[in-house]
């Protein structure tokens, strides 16, 4: 019975698109209207990770389905599965250069 | 339009204004010249030897462009080299004009006959070149790892150009260097990320000098690489659901529209996010509630 309940919890998922690193001072002193363009580590396509409490469960790829945005799982289980840190650029929305 | 405004309007062109350019404080900006004022200095203690006597290697100017502004042909001839500034990761490149280049091979080569200007450098006049700009390189890398802004890496010659390593929108600032007394043909080219100039702290900007030791903390914080994660949205599922997870599986995930960045759990900032063919953009919306 104490099973049958743990089975029907529920968790939250986060669909985590990316994960970059970045100073202090950039992350505060992004503004609205910035734009931040990322670029996959050492591979061509996206993917997503599933996380839950910090958790990832499982890794998905990324494809556009019209306008839907589908992940078809790679790989799940526990553990850190395919967490990496891709590369970013800011672009400032405004200037007074 | 009289005489007078089209003189001025020759003498002043319109430039295109950059929407891309980066938010850059006054005080930030005369900071980074007097950082690059020093590195020149630098660079002409270092190349006593090779440079003619009195002559030394000067601050001549520093702009922002977009990387597309500089032109394809832009001191061709010389050696190039592109690094990285970390943990920024930023990108820079530094380009010596060939007149410049024939002039630090020569006498490093102790050629008493000059060769012809124009011709093309042997392999051994390259590898001088590039061994010379590899050193003025460490000079640079000590003057901003002095100045806190960062350190310099992955450097590696680029006989193309850094075209490779930017894009055409890529906001840069751009320092030129020349050689005192000589032609505007001798001269150097250094290229950062336009946003390594609004990374100089506050109270380094303000006059210049290397910064206390609470200073220098702080700066040193404001610089901690903090990971961000792009979450594209949250739902809830039931763990039986999630037991039966397997590969192949497809899953409609959020549109992206009410994304968020968040660092340790924490959301930061809202953001939409768009996916394209080779990565992704976000829009930074606001601050998240």
């Amino acid at each position: 019975m104490t099973s049958r309940s743990l089975l029907h919890s529920e968790v939250e998922i986060d669909a985590v698109l990316s994960s970059i690193k970045m100073p202090a001072e950039a992350l505060a002193g992004l503004a609205a209207g910035d734009h931040i363009d990322l670029e996959a580590q050492g591979s061509t396509e996206l993917t997503v990770r599933l996380v839950a409490d910090s958790e990832t469960i499982a890794v998905a790829s990324l494809t556009l389905d019209g306008d839907r945005l589908v992940a078809t799982i790679l790989k799940n289980g526990p553990g850190g599965a395919g967490k990496r840190i891709d590369q970013w650029k800011n672009r400032k929305a405004r200037t007074t250069a | 339009m009289n005489r007078n405004s089209e003189f001025a309007a020759e003498q002043a062109p319109v430039r295109k204004y950059e929407l891309g350019q980066p938010i850059v404080r006054r005080e930030q900006r005369a900071a980074f010249e007097r950082i690059h004022r020093a590195l020149a200095q630098a660079w002409s203690d270092q190349m006593t030897e090779i440079l003619p006597q009195s002559a030394g290697i000067e601050f001549a100017g520093l702009e922002f462009a977009a990387f597309a502004s500089i032109s394809s042909g832009e001191d061709a001839g010389g050696p190039r080299a592109v690094f990285s500034i970390e943990p920024q990761q930023m990108g820079g490149f530094l380009m010596m004009s060939a007149a410049m280049t024939r002039l630090v091979v020569n006498r490093r080569l102790g050629l008493n006959t000059p060769r012809e200007g124009a011709s093309p450098f042997t392999r051994l006049e390259t590898a001088i070149a590039n061994e010379t700009l590899r050193a003025m390189i460490t000079r640079l890398a000590d003057t901003y790892a002095r100045a806190s802004l960062g350190s310099i890496a992955n450097v590696h010659e680029c006989a193309d150009g850094p075209d490779a390593s930017f894009a055409p929108d890529d906001q840069l600032a751009l320092v030129k260097f020349h050689l005192n007394g000589a032609d505007d043909a001798m001269h150097l080219l250094l290229g950062v990320s336009a946003n390594l100039v609004s990374t100089l702290a506050q109270s380094h900007a303000a006059d210049g000098q290397p910064l206390d030791n609470r200073g220098a903390v702080a700066g040193a914080v404001a610089r901690l690489p903090i990971e961000v994660d792009v979450v594209l949205g949250r739902w809830s599922v039931p763990i039986a659901e999630l037991l039966q997870l397997r590969a192949g599986d497809r899953i409609v995930l959020p549109d992206g529209e009410d994304a968020w960045l968040a660092a340790r759990g924490v959301r930061i900032w809202r953001a939409s996010v768009e996916v394209t063919a080779d990565g992704a953009r976000l829009q930074i919306i606001g601050s998240a509630p």
